[in-house]
Order: C-alpha cells, then structure tokens, then sequence
C-alpha cells in the first residue's frame, strides 16, 4: 500500500496545491500576451512570420505548451476545488454561516472546469469555413482537409455531409445614401435527403441548418468585368470580381486587383457606387449604387501608375494592350460556417460562472457598502474611519471566385 | 449648431473636471475638507455637462454613443465618475481616491477627444443588443478598477511617505487596502458579464464566440491578472503594498486592452 499511497498522495497534493494554481494562471498570462503580441495564423509578417514557425510561436494557442497549461488548470481546479470543500466538512458547509458564499465559490470553480473542457472540445472538434458568394451564385459545401470549402463542380449534394449553397440576394439599406445601417443576404441550404432552408441572414443574425450556422460576416460590390485582347478581339475574362472594401464612414473604397496572373501589367479596379465630377476630376458622391462607375488603373513593372479611365455601367475602355466591359453589378456575400459542438457546453459555463460570480460576491457586497455610516457635513478626509475589518478574504479561409459566366 | 454644441459641452466638462481635481489637490494638500466638499459638488456639476454632451451626441447620431473611440470614451468616464459619485457618498473617508480618479478621467476624456468625428449612423454590426450590455459593463469594470487604483495609489504614496504631511491625513492604509480589494471585486464581477456578453454575441455576429483576437486576448489578460490577484490574497496573504502594486498593473493591462492594442497588433475586433 505504502509507496503507491505515497506516490498517490503526492500527487494529488502536487495537482491540487494552491501554489500550481498562481503559477498556472501566470503561465496562461504570459503565453496568452505573447500570442497578443506576436501576428498569429491569419496575420502576415515580412520578418517575423517566417522567424517564428519554427518556434511555434506562430500559433500559440494551439501549441502544447498552452493546451497543456489548459488541462493542467482544469485539473487542479477540480482537485483543489473538492479537497478545499472536503477539508471544510463536504455538503456540511452548505448549511454554515457561510452557505451562500461557500456555493457561489463551488459553482465558480464547476463553471471554470465546464468552460476548459467545453473550449478544448470545441478547439478539437470544431469544423469552421470562410465561403464567398456572388448574388445568383450556387456553391457546393464540403468538409475538405478538416474545414468547410466550398466546390464548384458539382451543383447537386450526392454525399452525406455536403451542402448546396445558394445566395440569392443581398440587400443594402444605406441612410443618406453613404451610411449602410443593414445588410440582409437571402441564402437557400440544402442537403441530401433533408429539407432544405431559405431564409434571411444579417449581421448579427445567423441561419442555422442541420447543425451548421451560416454568419454574414462581408459584404461587398461584385462588378461584372469583360476583358479582352485589344488587338486580337479575344476573351480573356468574363466574371464578377469580388472588390475588398476598404476605410470606415465617407472614406470607404471598394477596390482590388485583377486577379488574372496571364495580365502583363498588374490592374487595380475601383468602383465608385455612385459618382459627381468636377472638371477632371472624379469623386465618389454616395455608397448606394445609383451611378455606379470604374475607375481602371494600370501599373507599371515598379507599381507606378501609367494609364487610367473610367468606364460607367455598361461602358467600354480601351487601355493598353486590353479593352475593358463593365457589364453589370452585383454584390457579393461572406459567411462563416461552423459547426461547434463545444458551444452548448461553453454557453451553459458562461452563464452558471456569471451567476456564481455573483452569489460568490452577494453577501459581502450589502455588507460592504453599509458598513460604515457616513457622517453628514464629516470631515472628509480626515474623518476617522470605523471599521469592521475583514481580513479574509480562424481556418480554412478560403476565397472562391464566382464562376465565370 | 449641434456639434459646436456638442464640442462647448466636452469642454465645460473637462475644466469642470480639471478645476474639480485642482481645488482637491489644494484641500488635500492644505488640509481642508472644505476644499475637497467644494470639489466634489463641482464633480457633481461636471457630471451634469458630461450628461449633456453625452445625450447631444446621441441624438446627433441617432444611437447610444458607444461606436468609436471618442464616444467610448466618453462614456466610459461618465460611468467612472457616476461611480466615484456614489462611492463617495456612501464612504465620505476614502474620499480622496477621487485625488486619482479625476486625472484618469480628464486625460481618457482629451485622448478620445483627439480622434473625434462627426457622428455617423450605427453600422449594421453594431445593431446588437448585446453590444450595449457589453460596452456598459466594460466601463463598469474600467470605473471600479480605476477608483481602485486609486485607493492603491494613495497606499503606496502612504505608505512609501509616510512622514508627507498630506499624507498622514488620508485614510489608514488599511481601510486604503480594503477599499481598494472591494472594487477589484466589483470590477471583476463586471469584467466576467463583459467578456461573457462579448462572447455571446462575438458567436452572433462572427459565428465563434472567441477567436484569439488581439483584444480579446488582452482582455482575458487583464481578468487573469485579476483573478491572480483575488487568489493570491485568499492563498499567499498578499495584502497592502504588494496587493496595491498588482492592482496598478492590473490597470496598465486594462489600458492597453482599451487603447493599446493596435500598439502591438491588428486586430478584427470592432471595438475600441
Ligand atoms: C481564471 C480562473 C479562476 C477564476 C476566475 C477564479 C475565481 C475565484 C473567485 C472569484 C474566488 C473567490 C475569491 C475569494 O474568496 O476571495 C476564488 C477563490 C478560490 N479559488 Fe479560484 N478562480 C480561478 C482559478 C482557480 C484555480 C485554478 C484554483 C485551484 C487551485 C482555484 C482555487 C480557489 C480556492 C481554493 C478559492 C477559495 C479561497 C477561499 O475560500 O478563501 N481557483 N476563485
């Protein structure tokens, strides 16, 4: 019995001291500031990046050293946290001069333990896409290389687990025509076998379908780009390209390059939803696309700008070697879709360690702030005080292009 | 007409304020109580113009004034020095906390004022109930720690001088240490609904209720150091000088969590 015991106890003692507890929080401290600090995944770096791959610090909060500080926390909270309530008299305690206190402390600490192991769950077992939809589009849903893409080839869900994905429709309310104030995408999911879902998506109003949630997080101008070969006549693109919204408020820009890698000068094209000029010069007037017009703007092999025109809605530009269509417009829609089976765990955790929190705390809060009868007209800081003193206490991303049409 | 009545407001506020903190420096350091009475009714009126600003603000952009750094800002301090308030009524002694929580409040005020814009309608992101509950809580929690800061402060300053005339005349260091420990409490309870509330609705509008961004990351932090805090006073006896020191570190993590993250890296989030 004796060295087992021994052995057994040690530990136990070890996993459950009050000093591991201070250290492992420090430790989670420290690593969470140097995951703050240093660019993580989605992040890029000219130097760092690079330099930091290797040492794992590019992503530490899956690295062992923080998932393992994790387990280590959750398990010593348990066993501290019993063993204090064991020490105390067990359920005795719940009936003390203390009870509420006593509970509140025990439920913190349940709540805690609910949260690492609902997050561990969710950081293993979650699956989690990035999906670009252009308005008219249809994409096909599929768990590929452990997170949601989405394929083109085929429109129709053969296989268990795939989805159809339609975007209907995304609407813009916008006040005074320069101020979005609501974004709505009309989404239809389907999947094999089952009912399918049509319905609205805003920010902040998920969809959900057979255990995935579809959340609207972009949306953006998909204009339709004809390019062909000046000299030749021949078509080299015919799609919708979906621009990248830069800035905040009346300095919004919608904006981005070509992504042809066959063009020989790089092209950048912006969009002005709605336009006024003033001589020479061309001005966004509004965000709404009343009167919309492109801006194309070709580059040099040093990023220079060497020629530029603008192109209204249904307009034709020769630049360069190309000549250039704005054939229409259309909005583009990104959306996260999750599926976390770690979430209900979490949810639940956060609400019982808030409330805990809170009845941990109770008792002492109406005493605290009683305790101590102000004395009118008092002299302030050099009234003596009465006390009573208490002495104790993201992956997967991925970018789709919309289909050429 | 409403933004110069908006910016005139902002100004009466902050020389309020400031002519608040200097009458009780003055009463502090003389020894007048009478000084510091005077400084807190004019607290009390510098609260009334913040309202003012802060309810023109409002209705010049059609929603709480909580989107940007400069409305954050000003009514996080609102809530600092309603806080303060009424701490101050219900414990006249420690009153001179106010000594520290009036500065931060002047200085938060000038910092957001100098990236003020015209006010705009609130972003589709934003239309969140949570957001409220979020952003209210968090400068809940920023108000007590700032007042508990300033109890920390003035032990320090107690207890590093203690032979300093106007010091001898603040509280005991002890009742310093006590009141600065309860509102760590308090602030952490409000600091728990904040990130709580945040990851509800992080999970709405994101589709994950937390994802590791900068400030997020700096916020747990700052509850960490909190946390650390609560149990090494419950489990090494940390009291006093060294309970005082932890609690103004943890002010510092708060701050950067508020306005430093973009210091040290980008960040998703849409908060301040
Ligand atoms: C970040 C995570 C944690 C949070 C938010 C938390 C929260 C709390 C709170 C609010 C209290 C009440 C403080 C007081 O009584 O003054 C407390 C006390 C306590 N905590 Fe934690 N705790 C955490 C981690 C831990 C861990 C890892 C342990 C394991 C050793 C632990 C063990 C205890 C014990 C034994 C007490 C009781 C102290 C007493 O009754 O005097 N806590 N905790």
């Amino acid at each position: 019995m004796s060295a087992r015991y021994r052995l057994s106890t040690i530990l136990l003692n070890g996993l459950s001291s009050s000093k591991l507890a201070l250290v492992l929080v420090l430790l989670l401290i420290l690593l969470s500031i140097v995951g703050a600090v240093l660019p993580q995944e989605g992040a890029a770096h000219p130097i760092l990046t690079g330099a930091l791959k290797p040492l794992g610090l590019f992503h530490v909060f899956r690295s062992w050293p923080f998932l393992a500080t994790i387990f280590l926390l959750g398990i010593n909270t348990l066993t501290c946290t019993v063993l204090h309530l064991l020490r105390e008299g067990g359920f005795s305690v719940l009936k003390g001069p203390k009870a509420i206190e006593r509970v509140g402390f025990f439920l913190v600490h349940l709540s805690l333990i609910a949260l690492l192991s609902g997050g561990l769950w969710s950081a293993a077992a979650r699956l989690n896409g990035f999906i670009v939809l252009t308005e008219g589009q249809r994409g096909l849903l599929a768990r590929h290389d452990g997170s949601f893409r989405l394929l083109g080839e085929r429109l129709r869900p053969e296989r268990e687990g795939e989805f159809l994905v339609f975007l209907k429709k995304v609407n813009i309310e916008y006040e005074r025509k320069r101020y979005p104030i609501a974004a709505t995408s009309h989404l239809e999911i389907r999947s094999r076998g089952m009912e399918g879902v049509e319905g609205e998506v805003k920010f902040n109003e998920p969809i959900a379908y057979n255990g995935l949630t579809f959340t609207q997080r972009e949306t953006g101008f998909s204009p339709r780009l004809v390019i062909r070969d000046a000299g030749s006549g021949k078509l080299l693109l015919d799609s919708f390209v979906a621009l990248k919204t830069f800035g905040k408020g009346a300095e919004r820009e919608y904006r981005d390059f070509v992504p042809l890698p066959f063009l020989r000068q790089r092209v950048i094209i912006t969009l002005y939803p709605s336009f006024s000029r003033d001589n020479d010069t061309v001005r966004k007037a509004g965000d709404a696309p009343d009167n919309p017009l492109l801006l194309i703007e070709m580059e040099d092999g040093s990023g220079r700008v060497v020629s530029h025109g603008h192109l209204p809605s249904g307009g034709r530009l020769a630049l360069g070697e190309y000549s250039f269509l704005f054939a229409g417009l259309r909005r583009w829609a990104a959306f996260q879709v999750v599926q976390d089976p770690g979430y209900p765990i979490v949810m639940v955790s956060l609400w019982l360690g808030m409330g805990a929190l809170v009845l941990r705390y109770l008792p002492d809060l109406g005493r605290w702030f009683r305790e101590e009868p102000v004395r009118r007209g008092g002299h302030g800081d050099r009234g003596k005080a009465t006390r009573t003193m208490d002495w104790r206490h993201e992956e997967g991303i991925e970018v789709t292009l919309p289909p050429t049409l | 007409m409403m933004p110069q009545a908006e910016i005139i407001l902002f100004w009466v506020t902050v020389f309020a304020y400031v002519g608040a903190f200097c009458l009780h420096l003055f009463g502090f350091m003389g020894g007048k109580a009478r000084g510091v009475t005077y400084a807190v009714w004019i607290l009390w009126m510098g609260l009334g113009f913040h309202t003012a600003t802060a309810i023109v603000r409002w209705m010049a952009g059609g929603h709480p004034p909580v989107t940007d750094t400069y409305e954050l800002n000003l009514t996080g301090t609102w809530f600092t020095v309603l806080i303060f308030l009424a701490f101050e009524k219900v414990r006249r002694a420690e009153r001179s906390v106010g000594l520290v929580v009036t500065p931060i409040v002047f200085l938060v005020l000038g910092y957001g004022f100098m990236s003020r814009g015209e006010p705009v309608p609130m972003g589709p992101a934003y239309q969140s109930p949570w957001l409220v509950v979020h952003v209210i809580f968090a400068w809940l929690a920023f108000g007590c720690y700032v007042i508990s800061t300033g109890a920390a402060v003035l032990l320090l300053l107690k207890e590093g001088f203690p032979s300093w005339n106007p010091i001898i005349k603040a509280p005991e260091s002890e009742a310093l240490d006590l009141a600065s420990y309860r509102f760590i409490v308090l602030g952490f309870i409000n600091h728990a609904v904040m990130l709580v509330s945040g990851a509800l609705w992080a999970k709405k509008l994101w589709g994950h209720y937390w994802s590791w961004d900068a400030l997020e990351t700096w916020s747990l932090v700052a509850f960490l150091v909190y946390a650390f805090y609560l149990h090494a006073r419950s489990f090494l006896g940390w009291r006093m000088r060294r309970a005082a020191w932890l609690t103004v570190l943890g002010l510092l993590v708060v701050a950067i969590s508020f306005w430093g993250v973009e210091w040290f890296s980008p960040s998703v989030h849409p908060g301040p």
